[in-house]
C-alpha cells in the first residue's frame, strides 16, 4: 500500500514519502495564481476520502497603493469599534497559518502512528519553538466555518458578531476579508477557542489573567502561552474568560446601518453545526447547542413576580444567566404593568363587565409611556449580555391602530427582531399595512383549538397568513400543534423557511395534557434533529408548562439537558 | 399561635383585637407550612395526594397554586359556582377528563386520571376553595349591614340552616354573645380552622363547609343580620 499526497490548488499528487522530503513548497505558492493556500491531504491507496492533512496559508494580498491606505484605515476602525478604544492605522502585515487534522477515529490514529496525545504534544512543541498569534488544538467531526483552502470563511464568532466583520464597519464596499490574516488582526482578535490552545502576549495581556486561570491552566513559553482548561471546567466559562479578545462589539451601536446587520438567515447558516456553546457577547448573544439556536418563552418562568412588580424583569434576566440561555420571547404581560389577559385577547375575558375599562386604562398606558420605559428593560437584558429577540404580544380586534403603531415602536425599542402572537387570522389581515410600515415581521403562534376557523392551529391557518405578508412567519407550538393531531416534522419540512422559531413542549395527542419532555406525544427529538441535520434557521425556545414541585427555572433547566442531550446524539 | 405573629405585627394585633382570631389564622398558615413551587403542602396526606395530582398536571399554571390568581384567563376556581356544586369530584371530573379544547386557552384533556386521582384532585379542590373563601368572606367589612329579612330568607330557604338551628333554639341570643367579626367567623368557620389527619368533618361541619364555598357576600351579610338580632 503506498499512501498518496494531494496538493490542493497546485493539484500535485505525490507519494507520501515524497512529500514528507518536499523541500520545495514555497514554490507551490502562486501569488499570481492565487495560491494563497495550499492544502495536502492525504490518501490511502484504498481509500475513497482523505485520512489526514496539512495545510499552509499565507496572506499574498498586495494592496494597490490607492487602496492601501483605505484597508489600513478600515482595519483600525474596525478593531476600535470592536475593542471601545482608538487604533493607529498600521501597515497590513501578513501572517502564515498552518493547520493539520486527522479524520477523529482510533483506525487512523493507528494507521499514521500518531493519537490525540501525540498531536496534542506536536502542536505544544510546534507553538515552543515558533512563538505563534494563536493556536488551537482540538477535537471535532466538523468544523465549517474557519478558513478554508477553496474560499474564504469566517469564523463561528466573525460570523455572530454584531457587526458584519466581513465587510467592516465603513459603509463601502470590501471588506476586511484577508485582512484577518494580518499581524494586527491576529494580535487583538481571538478566532477560535479549544480547550487546549496558545495565545501571543497581546492577546493575553487583554483578559483578566485571573479569571482565565480560574478555568484553564496558563504556561508561558518563548514568549507565547499555553491555554489548557481545567478538569471540570466547561468550554462556555472559557470562553467568558476569553471574551475580551473575542470579535464582539464592545458596546451597541445606536442607529447602525441596516447592511452591517447579518441577516436571520445567514446568521443561522453560519451558526449550523458549530460545535460549541456560547452566549459571550452583547447585544446579539447567541446560545448554540450542536448549530440550534436556544431561547426561552419567558411563560415558562411561571413563578414570576405579578405584572408591574419592580423585581419581575431582574428575576427573568436572573433565571436566564441560570440557565445560561443567552434569548427569550418575552410576554407583552412580563413588560407592561398590567396582565395580558386584559387586552382583550382571550375572548373569554370580554364578558367581564369591568373589561371595557381595564380595557381602556391598558391602552392608555400604551399610547402614553415613553419610549424609555421600553429601552430601559433592554438595557437590563443587554447589561446581563442577554437579548429580548421576539416580543410576545397577542393582537386582537380591541387594539386601536394607534394603539398596533405604539406597539411596534415598543417592540423596536426593546430590540426585538420581530414578534411572536397568539392570535387570530381576521386579526392578522389587519396587522398587513403594519408590518409593511414598520419593517417588522410577525410570527404567528398556534394553539390546537381545531373548531375555530379563525384561529392558528393547522397547516392551512398558517398558510393562509403567510399568503397575506412576506413579513409574516410562523413561531410553531410543536406541542400545541401535536395535541391538535398534527405532523410537526412534516410542516417544518415544508416550511421551514418561514418558520422563525418553534416553542418546545411535550403534550399529549388528542387535547393530551403537557408532559415532561420525553414524556409526551410531541416528536421533540425528531424536530431538533430535523432543525440541526437540514442546519434550518430556526430558533428553539423553551417552554416549560407541565407540573412540578420545583422552581420553574429548574424545570426549564431539566427540559434544556434534555434538548442537549437529543442533540449529542 | 401568638408565637408566630412577629414584632412587626404587635401594634396590629393591639389595634384590630377584635379581629385576632382571623389574623392569628392568617399569619399561622403560612408561617407553619412548609411551601414548594406548588404552594403550601397540604395538612394532610389525603389532601397531599390531591396537591399532587393538582401541580404535576399543572393545573396550577392556569389555575393558580391557591385558586385566587387564574392566569391567561382560566376560570377563577375560588368563585366558579360550576365548582360549587361538585361531589367529590362528579363535576370536575367529567369536565377535567375531556377538556375544553375548543377555547383559545384550551383546556387540555386527562383521559389518564383515574378515578381514584379524580377524588383526590377534587377534594384538594374543594379544600384550596374553602381557604380561599374563607380569607375573601371573613374580611368583609361591618358595613354595608346586611338585610335581615334576607338572611332570615337564606337560613330558612337556600342555606337551609333551619334543618339544624333556629333562632329561638339553640342560636338563641347568639347576637349579644358574639360581636358582628366574631360572629362573621363563627358563621364562616364553625369547625377546625384546618383538616387533621385521621379526623373526617363531622356532617353539620361538611354542610358548613359546602355553604362556605357558595356563600355570595351578601349572603355572609344578611346572615349577620339576621343572626345578630337574635338577642
Amino acid at each position: 500500500m503506498t499512501p498518496r499526497a494531494y496538493v490542493g490548488k497546485s493539484r500535485k499528487t505525490l507519494p507520501v514519502s515524497a512529500f514528507q522530503r518536499d523541500k520545495a513548497w514555497h514554490k507551490l505558492f502562486d501569488n499570481a495564481s492565487n495560491y494563497q493556500t495550499v492544502l495536502a491531504t492525504i490518501f490511502p491507496d484504498d481509500a475513497e476520502y482523505p485520512t489526514a492533512g496539512v495545510g499552509l496559508q499565507v496572506g499574498l494580498e498586495q494592496y494597490p497603493e490607492q487602496w492601501r491606505e483605505h484597508y489600513e484605515q478600515q482595519l483600525a476602525d474596525t478593531l476600535s469599534k470592536m475593542r471601545g478604544r482608538p487604533f493607529d492605522t498600521a501597515p497590513v502585515v501578513n501572517t502564515v497559518h498552518v493547520f493539520n487534522w486527522v479524520l477523529n477515529h482510533a483506525d487512523c490514529y493507528r494507521y499514521l502512528g500518531t493519537s490525540i496525545d501525540d498531536l496534542k504534544d506536536r502542536i505544544d512543541d510546534f507553538a515552543a519553538q515558533h512563538p505563534v498569534l494563536q493556536a488551537w488544538h482540538s477535537q471535532c467531526t466538523w468544523h465549517p466555518l474557519f478558513d478554508h483552502a477553496d474560499d474564504y470563511h469566517r469564523t463561528g464568532y466573525e460570523e455572530n458578531s454584531v457587526l458584519n466583520w466581513f465587510r467592516g464597519i465603513l459603509q463601502t464596499d470590501g471588506g476586511l476579508n484577508a485582512s484577518k490574516m494580518s499581524l494586527q488582526w491576529c494580535r487583538n482578535v481571538l478566532r477560535m477557542v479549544t480547550p487546549h490552545m496558545w495565545v501571543c502576549r497581546a492577546l493575553l495581556q487583554q483578559v483578566d489573567r485571573a479569571a482565565l486561570e480560574a478555568v484553564a491552566q496558563v504556561t508561558e513559553t518563548n514568549d507565547a502561552f499555553k491555554i489548557a482548561l481545567r478538569e471540570g471546567q466547561g468550554l462556555d466559562d472559557l470562553e467568558l474568560a476569553l471574551l475580551p479578545v473575542l470579535p464582539v462589539e464592545r458596546e451597541s451601536t445606536p442607529g447602525r446601518e441596516p447592511f452591517m446587520i447579518p441577516s436571520r438567515r445567514d446568521l443561522l447558516k453560519a451558526l449550523a453545526g458549530t460545535p460549541l456553546l456560547f452566549a459571550p457577547q452583547r447585544p446579539a448573544a447567541v446560545t448554540i447547542v450542536n448549530g440550534v439556536v436556544f431561547g426561552v418563552e419567558t411563560f415558562s418562568f411561571h413563578d414570576l413576580p405579578p405584572a408591574g412588580d419592580l423585581q419581575l424583569i431582574p428575576t427573568i434576566v436572573k433565571n436566564l444567566q441560570t440557565l445560561g440561555i443567552a434569548e427569550c420571547e418575552i410576554m407583552s404581560g412580563h413588560i407592561e404593568p398590567f396582565a395580558s389577559v386584559m387586552t382583550g385577547w382571550w375572548v373569554q375575558s370580554r364578558r367581564s363587565p369591568d373589561f371595557a375599562r381595564l380595557r381602556e386604562e391598558a391602552r392608555q398606558w400604551r399610547l402614553t409611556v415613553p419610549m424609555t420605559y421600553y429601552r430601559d428593560i433592554r438595557r437590563r437584558f443587554e447589561d446581563a449580555g442577554l437579548r429580548i429577540y421576539l416580543y410576545n404580544v397577542n393582537f386582537n380586534e380591541t387594539f386601536t391602530d394607534a394603539e398596533r403603531d405604539r406597539t411596534f415602536e415598543a417592540a423596536r425599542e426593546l430590540g426585538a427582531e420581530g414578534f411572536s402572537s397568539s392570535t387570530v387570522l381576521s386579526e392578522a389581515r389587519r396587522l398587513v399595512p403594519f408590518v409593511q410600515k414598520h419593517k417588522m415581521f410577525v410570527a404567528m403562534h398556534n394553539h390546537n383549538n381545531l373548531a375555530d376557523p379563525d384561529q392558528f392551529a393547522t397547516p392551512a391557518s398558517f398558510e393562509t397568513a403567510l399568503a397575506m405578508s412576506p413579513l409574516f412567519y410562523v413561531t410553531l407550538d410543536i406541542g400545541h400543534f401535536t395535541a391538535g393531531n398534527n405532523d410537526a416534522v412534516a410542516f417544518i419540512r415544508q416550511h421551514h423557511d418561514r418558520i422563525i422559531n418553534i416553542h418546545v413542549r411535550d403534550r399529549k395527542r388528542n387535547n393530551g395534557p403537557n408532559r415532561p419532555f420525553g414524556q409526551g406525544d410531541t416528536p421533540i427529538a425528531d424536530v431538533l434533529r430535523l432543525i440541526r441535520d437540514n442546519r434550518y434557521p430556526i430558533r428553539c425556545y423553551l417552554e416549560y408548562e407541565y407540573g412540578s414541585f420545583r422552581p420553574a427555572v429548574d424545570e426549564v433547566k431539566t427540559c434544556f439537558d434534555y434538548c442537549r442531550r437529543v442533540l449529542a446524539s | 399561635m401568638t408565637a408566630m405573629v412577629g414584632l412587626k405585627r404587635v401594634r396590629w394585633y393591639v389595634f384590630l383585637a377584635a379581629v385576632v382570631p382571623i389574623f392569628t389564622i392568617g399569619l399561622g398558615l403560612d408561617a407553619r407550612q412548609e411551601r414548594d413551587a406548588g404552594g403550601f403542602k397540604a395538612p394532610t396526606a389525603a389532601l397531599e395526594r390531591g396537591r399532587a395530582v393538582y401541580v404535576l398536571n399543572h393545573c396550577h399554571f392556569c389555575h393558580g397554586v391557591d385558586l385566587t390568581r387564574a392566569t391567561m384567563g382560566a376560570a377563577n376556581l375560588s368563585q366558579s359556582p360550576f365548582v360549587g356544586t361538585d361531589e367529590d369530584g362528579n363535576m370536575i371530573g367529567p369536565l377535567v377528563k375531556a377538556g375544553l379544547p375548543n377555547l383559545q386557552t384550551a383546556m387540555p384533556s386527562y383521559m389518564e386520571l383515574t378515578a381514584e386521582e379524580i377524588v383526590d384532585l377534587a377534594r384538594y379542590i374543594h379544600f384550596l376553595r374553602q381557604q380561599a373563601r374563607f380569607r375573601e368572606l371573613s374580611r368583609l367589612a361591618d358595613s354595608p349591614a346586611g338585610d335581615r329579612t334576607a338572611g332570615e330568607a337564606y337560613f330558612n330557604g337556600a342555606a337551609n340552616c333551619r334543618s339544624c338551628h333556629s333562632v329561638t333554639g339553640d342560636l338563641a341570643g347568639i347576637g349579644l354573645k358574639y360581636d358582628t367579626p366574631k360572629l362573621r367567623e363563627r358563621l364562616l368557620r364553625p369547625g377546625p380552622t384546618m383538616p387533621s389527619e385521621g379526623v373526617s368533618p363531622t356532617a353539620g361541619q361538611a354542610a358548613h363547609l359546602k355553604l362556605l364555598e357558595n356563600y355570595t357576600a351578601a349572603n355572609v351579610q344578611d346572615l349577620i343580620a339576621y343572626l345578630g338580632a337574635s338577642r
